[in-house]
């Protein structure tokens, strides 16, 4: 059962739609592929393996963001926030 | 025989009864489907070291004496790593860079080869999007990772993606050549990915309802023995996602060792350049030999790609038409 990472990316109180959201180093290979964030910020990464991953995030007119998220169990969801420094 | 899932299509083909040990490719067996530049002007010139001749860009030098076996012993940072510095445990790193970057930037991106080179816009199943890369090898067809256009993870975004918007050459916010949107049965994947997930096949394609890549060209592509391939350098050109939006960036580096259907390297690549042609020059001629698919992973510090073989090969045939 593989579970997910969700997460809002924002610049203070705004979310930052199109945010271009990757894993950086994950505890098994991952797509190299880039999630967009959503309108309202939110994206959402599919954490396949146990352990810790590493998003980095980058959007135009920000500076990127790196954040690390432990997953205990793959089969659930995980809740973060990214703040991108404006 | 075709299979239709949630309005695309799998190609179900002898190679779907292969199992990855069996896919070896023969010493010396080598076959190539020839690259068109295309009708419209700028062809831009090529290096004979077998990379491609960028203004400001002189190659990256293969680390002496690197083998895999050495990298996996060196426990070698990947290119995230490499850009931003080893961030503290959850702590935003982003001022440090360690290493140098040297991908180059294309700007000349309405000029062949680097027109052929294709941005995706990805919506998946869920409504949601993503971006990767693709390229064109017919005027119809535009290869890609197989996870490009198939999500294997669980939940809703599982399966086929709604729709892939391929923008060929773009630079920035122009499209010089336009955007297409494929959708439905102009998607197409194989069954050893869309069902056994196995990475070996991850492998994509979209039928284009339009011959868009008459204008671009194309590149051409091949299977060729491991001897060749070791001697080759991957050339790698892609939309990565750690540089301003919609950029193409291109980076060159030997070819670090083959498998039976992976190819392993050390180009520097990032999310968003999954699809990416993995390609050789020959007599200033470009034959991709792999999709990119993969970058490093704990113990893999490498990024890594399908490797074309026959039974691919002959796909890439077929939806090239």
């Amino acid at each position: 059962m593989e579970g997910v990472i969700v997460g809002t990316v924002r610049s203070g109180e705004v979310p930052v739609a199109f945010a271009r959201v990757m894993v950086e180093s994950a505890p098994g290979p991952m797509p190299d592929i880039a999630l967009l964030s959503g309108p309202d910020g939110r994206f959402a990464v599919d954490t396949p393996y146990r352990g810790r991953y590493v998003l980095v995030v980058h959007a135009d007119e920000h500076r990127p963001a790196r954040i690390g998220v432990d997953v205990p169990d793959p089969g659930r969801s995980t809740e973060t926030v990214v703040e991108l420094p404006p | 025989m075709t299979i239709t899932l949630d309005g695309a299509v799998a190609v179900t083909d002898p190679a779907d009864e292969t199992s990855p040990t069996d896919v070896a490719v023969a010493e010396q067996e080598t076959a190539q489907a020839p690259p068109s530049s295309g009708p419209e002007s700028g062809v831009a010139d090529t290096a004979s070291s077998g990379i491609e001749l960028v203004a400001g860009y002189s190659g990256t030098p293969q680390p002496a004496g690197a083998s895999l076996e050495e990298l996996l012993a060196r426990d070698v940072p990947d290119a995230a790593e490499a850009t931003f510095g080893s961030a503290a445990e959850g702590q935003p790193s982003l001022e440090s860079v360690i290493g140098v970057d040297d991908r180059i930037r294309i700007t000349t991106t309405n000029v062949y080869p680097w027109r052929v080179h294709a941005s995706l816009l990805i919506q998946l199943a869920d409504g949601s999007y993503a971006s990767g890369t693709g390229f064109f090898i017919g005027p119809r067809t535009v290869i890609t990772a197989g996870h490009c256009v198939f999500v294997q993870w669980s939940g809703p975004r599982r399966g086929w993606v709604r729709s892939v918007t391929v923008m060929p050459g773009r630079n920035g916010s122009v499209l010089p050549y336009g955007s297409v949107t494929v959708s439905g049965s102009g998607i197409r994947s194989v069954v050893g990915w869309t069902q056994n997930g196995n990475s070996n096949w991850d492998v994509g394609a979209l039928i284009l309802p339009t011959e868009l890549g008459s204008r671009t060209g194309w590149l051409g592509f091949g299977y060729y023995s491991d001897a060749t391939l070791l001697a080759s350098t991957a050339n790698l050109a892609g939309y990565p996602g750690d540089k301003p939006s919609g950029t193409l960036w291109y980076h060159s580096r030997r070819l670090l060792s083959v498998s039976a259907g992976r190819i392993h390297y050390q180009v520097d690549t990032f999310g968003g350049q999954s699809g990416s042609a993995v390609y050789r020059l020959v007599d200033g001629h470009r034959y991709a030999f792999g999709i990119h698919t993969n970058g490093a992973a704990p113990g893999i510090p490498v990024n890594s790609g399908v490797r074309i073989t026959k039974p691919i090969f002959d796909r890439m045939k077929a939806w090239k038409g």
